[in-house]
């Protein structure tokens, strides 16, 4: 077994904070770009986390998510030397190559393959598409928030993959316009545009149901 | 009263300039109908944060597992630019270097060439500093004119 598959992933995987970890983030890269292979695995692992959790949160498809995830990272470490930090950050950078490769597996799809809520998670989550007696399991307040959740999940899926991206980077990482511009290769005042347009969308679309 | 209603959800996304989110502001403190809109496209941020945050994890093993294989050995790196600089001009000397030293052999090897080279070059100044007059007399001159022609005085 090769040596980066024994490696020990400590949970949670999350995105690096700014701007300490971005300084070890272009350590690690200049010593993954010297040729050492077990930096490519730091570098991964303080990764890896909030990539899969942006593709995810747009394919909604688990195995999609994966692949895509593989995907990216691949792509990334051959095309390390191409990193400039002036440009952006290295997040930055991995989102946009994870959004465009999770594009791309939504044009070769013929149709979308991702449900309207959340599917089964590896460590065991219900589906929410099937019908459960979720009662018997979680507290009503738990229930409910689920039964929120689901209702998000289908408003978003109506939302076109141009809306919903922005719609992700906005409300869950928090980025600027101009990091949303940065990611998805567009201008600052698109995603302005785009985030106004997501935002009515959903209001429109959840109206009274939440 | 004029209420903001219309603004709230550009004050939420952080798009009002200055100047209009400070009315929006203290409107607001005396609204009790716009502040509860307010919150309400508050709840719809939250509940779309709320769906994101909890989608099912990636476990440690199986992230593991997802790794790919790292390139092997030591990558070629495109150099930066203050790196390219030096060597474009070390390339432009080089490439100037090599057009002398292409050139030097065909004029010298090649006396004939350096005539013609130079012939034409004197009768192109010549004829560009005669007057048009006197080259077309030159040329009538070379030339044997028959006697018939006609307007051609002998």
């Amino acid at each position: 077994m090769a040596f980066w598959t024994d490696i020990t992933f400590d949970l949670p995987l999350e995105g690096p904070a700014e701007p300490a970890e971005r300084d070890l983030t272009l350590v690690q890269i200049e010593r993954c770009l010297a040729g050492e292979t077990a930096a490519y695995a730091i570098l991964y692992r303080r990764h890896v986390g909030f990539v899969y959790r942006l593709v995810y949160g747009l394919l909604r498809h688990r195995e999609d998510a994966e692949e895509v995830l593989q995907d990216t990272f691949e792509y990334a470490f051959r095309r390390l030397h191409r990193y400039d930090p002036g440009r952006s950050a290295f997040k930055t950078w991995l989102y946009r190559i994870a959004v465009s490769r999770c594009r791309n597996k939504r044009r070769r799809k013929v149709l979308p393959t991702f449900p309207l809520a959340p599917s089964d998670g590896p460590d065991g989550a219900a589906d929410p598409v099937q019908i459960r007696d979720e009662q018997a399991v979680y507290p009503d307040e738990a229930f409910e928030q689920r039964r929120r959740r689901e209702i998000v999940w289908s408003a978003l899926g109506e939302l076109s993959p141009k809306l919903r991206e922005t719609a992700y980077l906005r409300y869950f990482e928090g980025f600027s316009y101009q990091e949303i511009g940065q990611v998805l290769a567009i201008p600052a005042k698109t995603a302005e545009s785009r985030m106004r347009l997501a935002h009515q969308a959903l209001k429109a679309l959840l109206a009274g149901r939440l | 009263m004029d209420h903001v209603d219309a603004e709230l959800t550009d004050y939420v996304l952080d798009l009002l300039p200055p100047e209009r989110r400070a009315v929006v502001d203290g409107h607001l403190r005396e609204c009790r109908r716009c502040l509860d809109a307010l919150e309400a496209e508050r709840r719809l941020g939250a509940a779309v944060r709320g769906a994101f945050q909890a989608q099912p994890p990636l476990t440690a093993a199986r992230a593991s597992e997802l790794m790919p294989v790292p390139p092997v050995g030591r990558r070629w790196r495109r150099p930066s630019l203050a790196q390219r600089r030096p060597l474009a001009a070390a390339g432009l000397v080089l490439l100037l270097a090599l057009a002398v030293i292409s050139w030097r052999p065909v004029a010298t090897s090649s006396p004939a060439a350096g005539t013609t080279t130079a012939t034409l070059t004197a009768t192109a100044t010549i004829a560009g500093t005669i007057p048009p007059r006197t080259a077309v007399h030159s040329g009538l001159s070379a030339t044997p004119i028959p006697a018939e022609t006609p307007g051609v005085q002998q």
